[in-house]
């Protein structure tokens, strides 16, 4: 009997240095998802300036965007081969090296190398890692831990904006550039608040995380089927990049891989098109603008109370049948909008489609979670995000397509409709077939879930620099 | 010269504004209808700038059954814009409407100066809605104004003149060029101004808030690090201290880099 086994890792703190995580997360969701929106308050200077129109400048945002969406595996690479701390102190440290360069820019060229590429290259070495933290550091409220850490890119557009617009006024584009770099700088802060931690993983996984090789996972000393050779104590080794991804061939995340390709399709349609669509039914420009006010509050709330509601023990099973309500309701809300044709009846829409659009987005990294475990949800983010690009650049001008074509909106708000419909009715079926498979096998999966958070006699080891000081009497 | 004319019905004590481009005849005329006691004949006359024009009070009958119409022609040049009233009595009452002429006015605010730094390039803008013969830029020096002449001087300065929107652009700016500039939409009655502010900074100005934040970041990483380190050496040197007895009981408690 070793008394290695004894020596185990801590469980999922659910509090305590936990909550500065959420803190560290928040500001990172703060300054790289409402930063990257607030960019757009710049547009008009940047047409004044460089003497160009809309199209040129809007390039910058879809830049950014695509970038941060398109380089979050890489930042997931860097997270579990270095450290989460690292790649977000390298991603605060780029991208506020972004902005300041940009500050000092001669051309429109020149900010979507600097602005576009560099500063969403910089935000993608953030947004994945710390999202994967607050995941190791949470099971019990892992929920409502994201929820409040996703509300940041709701409450940050909305301090962010009118402080940009202030930036401007007072120090002209280049100036509020420049101070937007420091700003963006304490994302370094956010990394160091990212204190690695050695994790004990439930029975279903029982390669344990080991905090030297980063968030993400590394098999350290197991006493597994995956493993040949026993280690040696003080061996550290970290996954082999195969191994990392491994969990893209689970059937369970392939399903969920397609679910959020159609999610993403759907999702950025109605806001960007909910403005011209009240215009052309004839709302006036100031309550048009309301509406969208009224989406990125309710957001707000959609985040934390949905993420609060699915902690709850009753709920905690049917969490991922919650982001299937959640999904379901904004695509069915999204076929009922060519009916609404006033001011009175879109504000309802916004506010259902507001609130289940901050549910979902809080229950991204939980679902995923659930599906691939905590081992390689760093890496499972980063193709998660990954998925999310593609749609994202290329929806808004198909939809912009379908306007020009059909002369309304209502094909525009069909097609965001179906897409997010399928997304949510792809997963229900999928985890209906795999639940049906399962009842034979004895293995409910409620027993399953329940296991996850709980105490468990520690059958494996972890092997640490700090754990070799063991007593020689006791071996 | 054109015939211009205004029609209008009762909205006593109300302004209606007419945008005037060139000299020209306008007629304005005043409807009156729905007058209590139905008179046979009011009196009426006309107010320029709120003085009453010469010879212009006339006793105006009913057309048909219940207006009257009460107008007049106006000879608009270059000095005849203003305020231009037809006022007319009935029992005791007085009542009047009143017709604004003017130039076409570039009507947003600009309190707001926009802000640009030395060495650097600004762009300056005035638009209207109706298309002048010419735009000029004036900047101002105190109480006189100076005509900015772009050809006479490109490398400072540049002129765009675009129909209803006009641009200049101040290239290679110093502190003096700070200041009011001028637009001034010059159409052949007078001319229509709007003023906008330009205010030059030097490049330190955004610098230190930035180094400011740049401080705090610092501070701050290195206060967290520090405090990582000193919990990390508590821990180790508790777990130092505790005997090899303890062995056998799970320990739980956060490894810490």
């Amino acid at each position: 009997m070793a008394v290695n086994k004894k020596k185990a890792g801590v469980l999922p703190p659910d509090g305590g240095w936990g909550w500065m995580i959420v803190a560290g997360c928040f500001v990172v969701t703060v300054c790289s998802r409402a930063v990257t929106r607030c960019i757009s308050i710049f547009f008009v200077e940047f047409q004044m300036h460089f003497a160009r129109d809309y199209s040129g400048t809007a390039w910058i945002h879809s830049l950014v965007d695509c970038t941060t969406m398109l380089c979050a595996p890489l930042g997931s690479l860097i997270g579990n081969h270095l450290s989460c701390r690292v790649a977000v102190i390298l991603g605060g440290f780029l991208a506020s090296i972004g902005l300041v360069l940009s500050s000092f820019a001669t051309s429109l060229e020149y900010l979507y190398l600097s602005l576009g590429v560099l500063t969403g290259l910089g935000f993608a070495l953030c947004y994945t890692p710390a999202i994967a933290m607050v995941g190791v550091y949470f099971c019990e409220r892992k929920a409502l831990a994201y929820g409040i850490a996703m509300s940041g890119s709701g409450i940050g557009t909305f301090v962010l904006a009118p402080v940009v617009q202030l930036l401007i006024e007072h120090y002209s584009w280049r100036g509020a550039l420049l101070i937007l770099g420091g700003l963006v700088s304490n994302l370094c802060v956010c990394g160091a608040l990212l204190r690695p931690i050695a994790l004990r993983e439930r029975e279903a996984y029982p390669l344990p995380v080991n905090s030297e090789c980063g968030c993400g996972a590394s098999p350290q000393g197991a006493v597994g089927p995956e493993l040949e050779r026993p280690p040696q104590p003080g061996e550290q080794r970290c996954l082999q990049p195969l191994q990392e991804y491994q969990f893209l061939l689970m059937p369970n995340f392939l399903a969920l891989a397609g679910s959020f390709l159609f999610l993403a399709s759907g999702c950025s349609l109605p806001f960007v098109y909910l403005v011209p669509y009240a215009l052309d039914v004839g709302v006036s420009h100031h309550h048009a603008a309301f509406l969208m006010s009224i989406l990125g509050v309710i957001d707000i709330v959609g985040n934390v109370t949905f993420g609060w509601l699915t902690d709850r023990r009753c709920l905690k099973q049917y969490r991922s049948v919650c982001y299937m309500f959640a999904v379901g309701m904004e695509g069915l809300c999204c076929f009922l909008v060519p009916l609404l044709r006033t001011f009175a009846l879109l504000v309802p829409f916004s506010v259902l489609y507001g609130y289940f659009d901050g549910a979902y987005v809080a229950l991204i990294p939980v679902v995923t979670s659930d599906v691939v475990g905590t081992r390689y949800l760093s890496s499972a983010l980063g193709v998660v995000y990954f998925l999310h690009a593609f749609p994202y650049l290329v929806s808004p001008p198909i939809g912009g397509w379908l306007v020009d074509t059909t002369g309304t909106y209502t094909a525009t708000f069909l097609l965001s409709g179906f897409a997010l419909l399928s997304s949510a009715l792809l997963l229900a079926t999928v985890t209906a077939v795999r639940h049906c498979q399962a009842i034979p096998r004895n293995r409910p999966g409620k027993d399953r879930t329940r296991e996850k958070c709980e105490a468990q006699q520690p059958d494996f080891m972890t092997t640490n620099k700090d754990l070799l000081i063991r007593n020689p009497a006791t071996l | 010269s054109r015939l211009l004319w205004s029609d209008i019905t009762t909205l006593l004590e109300s302004v209606l504004e007419l945008e005037i481009l060139k000299p020209q005849k306008i007629e304005l005329s005043c409807i009156i209808s729905d007058i209590p006691n139905n008179p046979t004949h009011i009196i009426g006359y006309w107010k320029k700038n709120g003085n009453e024009i010469e010879n212009s009070k006339q006793t105006v009958y009913k057309v048909d059954k219940q207006r009257f119409i009460f107008k007049r022609i106006f000879n608009i040049q270059v000095n005849d814009l203003g305020n231009y009233s037809c006022i007319f009595s009935y029992l005791d009452k007085q009542e009047q409407v009143t017709f604004l002429l003017k130039v076409p006015v570039m009507k947003d605010k600009r309190d707001k100066p926009i802000v640009s730094y030395v060495g650097d390039s600004v762009v300056l803008d005035c638009k209207i809605k109706r298309m002048p013969n010419t735009w000029q830029w004036y900047k101002s020096n105190g109480t006189e104004k100076v005509l900015i002449n772009a050809t006479a001087d490109p490398m400072n300065y540049k002129i765009l003149l675009e129909k209803n929107v006009t641009k200049l652009t101040v290239l290679n700016l110093t502190e003096e060029d700070a200041g009011k500039y001028i637009c001034s939409a010059v159409f052949e009655i007078k001319s229509s101004e709007s003023h906008v502010y330009l205010k030059v900074l030097s490049l330190i100005e955004p610098l230190k808030p930035f180094i400011g934040i740049t401080i705090e970041v610092v501070i701050l990483v290195t206060l967290i690090l520090l405090y990582e380190r000193y919990g990390r050496s508590r821990n180790d040197s508790s777990v130092d201290d505790s005997s090899g007895t303890d062995g056998r009981r799970t320990r739980q408690r956060n490894l810490v880099h």
